[in-house]
């Protein structure tokens, strides 16, 4: 086979080296194509043992390789994957060692309406793993916080249905509002900052809400930043999150310990009525002195039935073991005492006859006496009780004296009644 | 990591509430001495009251918070924009 006479072979053959050629090739596209958006399709997805990632781009017509450096992919807000729709920005280089060109990628997003919603996931998957979302994480909010924080924007309804839900539920909780913009660039930063400047600077803050009202996917989206959910994650201050309508579901949301429906929600959640505190405060008091009141209620049908020799309330033994034990120790005293105390024994006399007095009297008017009792509650002391007929025996240190046998004979004692002090000593003690 | 997540302690509505409750649990329980009946029954009644002092303190003003210069934060009176000015904004923004 010949070749055609007319192919244009130069009269000298003047070779260049593949070198040459390659740097020429490397010239004209390095310098011609510079930065460009590239649209296509990722596959053959590697990601190297040194962080570089290799993958190709694709459409139906042609495919080029890429290379995406560690340092780019580790800032990407995605993770890349075979068959994802992407636009590559980057830049054409030659690799002469193969002979090959290939597009060294700057920057890499996903394309189309499944966009954000691959960003979502990817993130929602990522900080679940690693354990942002667990429930144990999450803190119950105080009956009634000491303060409350509101990061949100200045503007729009959301931070007004706040204010106006907050204060007419309860006014005296103080509010702190700092305001950072919401949406567009650089908003994930700014809420991420208040919620770290307000943990450090406002250490009686009990509850943070965090939220703005309600928007396009693309206006709630700082919502959906790692560095929101971050700083979220990080927060001493429990966080309400509170962003858009019932609907939407952000990270925020899923990193907070308490989301709410919507911002008007949110601070229903974060503070009770005050009216309906104090009614339950009512119902706790009235509790608190029911419950006094039949202790007293127990001790005086005790000394009603000592008094009467009938067991009213409590079983007829219990009552003669307490007659029995006040006997003893009136005679005991008597005999115990010296002559520099013979005053504290008359004193003693006078008050078992008062005190009998009082009850022989109160025997008969035990229904008004209960009445009675019941309105001087809240004044109750225990010098009133000392005159009803107790008295309070205590060993030397103050401990009171429950039994025999907490004191050993030759103690000393110090017995408190309605009007002083009597000081005696064991002479020795009977167990029954 | 949980114990950076725990509130700082301080009396709260709620620690006051809770000392009451006790002391009504405690009471009802009959197992206390007329005496220290009587001193739970003071105790919490101071506990009650501290509640109700909570609840009935002034109304608060809504601060807002500024941070200047150096980064400190700042707190000043909060002024709700009203009704009219709002509008007036959502014009000028539709605009």
């Amino acid at each position: 086979m010949s070749l055609p006479a007319e192919l244009p072979f130069p009269a000298e053959r003047r070779a260049i080296s593949v070198g040459d050629l390659t740097r020429r090739i490397k010239k004209l596209l390095e310098d011609n194509i510079r930065y460009v958006w590239v649209a296509g399709e990722i596959s053959n997805f590697r990601p190297a043992a040194s962080g570089h990632c290799y993958f190709t781009l694709k459409d139906e017509e042609a495919q080029i390789g890429c290379a995406l450096w560690k340092p780019i992919a580790a800032r990407l807000r995605f993770r890349p994957e075979d068959g994802m729709d992407v636009l590559a920005w980057g830049r054409v280089e030659v690799y002469a060692p193969h002979g090959k060109y290939q597009l060294i990628i700057e920057d890499l997003e996903p394309r189309g309406a499944g966009a954000l919603a691959i960003r979502f996931e990817q993130l929602k998957a990522k900080l679940e793993a690693e354990g942002l979302f667990d429930a144990g994480r999450k803190r119950a909010l105080p009956l009634l916080p000491r303060a409350i924080g509101i990061v949100t924007s200045p503007v729009g309804a959301a931070l007004q249905d706040m204010l106006r839900t907050l204060t007419s539920r309860c006014p005296t909780v103080p509010i702190y509002f700092y305001p950072v913009k919401v949406q567009g660039e650089g908003a994930a930063e700014e809420i991420a900052a208040a919620i770290g400047h307000l943990n450090l600077a406002m250490p009686d803050l009990d509850v943070l809400i965090v939220g703005r009202g309600g928007g396009s996917i693309e206006d709630l989206w700082a919502f959906n930043e790692e560095v929101v959910a971050r700083a979220i994650h990080a927060s001493r201050i429990p966080i309400v999150s509170a962003v858009g309508h019932e609907t939407d579901f952000t990270i925020a949301d899923f990193t907070a310990d308490i989301r709410a429906l919507t911002p008007t929600d949110a601070a229903m959640k974060v503070v009770p009525k005050r009216a309906e505190l104090i009614e339950m405060l009512d119902r706790c008091g009235a509790q608190l002195r029911r419950a006094l009141e039949s202790r007293a209620e127990l001790a005086r049908s005790i000394l009603d039935g000592h008094r009467n020799g009938h067991a009213l309330r409590e079983p007829q033994a219990v009552v003669r073991r307490l007659a029995q034990r006040l006997d003893e120790l009136h005679e005991r005293l008597s005999v115990a005492l010296g002559g520099a105390v013979a005053a504290a024994r008359e004193r003693l006399a006078h008050w078992w006859r008062t005190a009998s007095n009082e009850l022989a009297h109160a025997g008969r008017a035990t229904r008004e006496r209960a009445e009675s009792l019941r309105r001087h509650l809240q004044a109750v002391s225990p010098l009133a009780v000392l005159n009803r007929g107790y008295s309070i025996t205590r060993a030397e240190d103050g401990g009171v004296i429950r039994s025999t046998s907490a004191v050993k004979p030759g103690q000393f004692l110090r017995t408190t009644l309605a009007d002083g002090e009597i000081r005696s000593r064991v002479e020795e003690r009977e167990k029954k | 990591m949980n114990s950076d997540r725990t509130p700082p302690k301080k009396a709260r509505f709620e620690d006051y509430l809770k000392q009451v409750e006790e002391t009504v649990k405690a009471l009802e329980s009959g197992k206390l001495g007329l005496e220290e009946s009587l001193e739970r029954f003071q105790a919490g009644k101071i506990a009650l009251d501290e509640c109700y002092r909570i609840l009935q303190e002034a109304e608060k003003k809504i601060q807002i918070l500024v941070k200047d210069k150096d980064g400190t934060l700042n707190a000043a009176a909060y002024e709700a924009p009203n009704a009219e000015t709002r509008s007036a904004r959502r014009k000028a923004e539709s605009l």
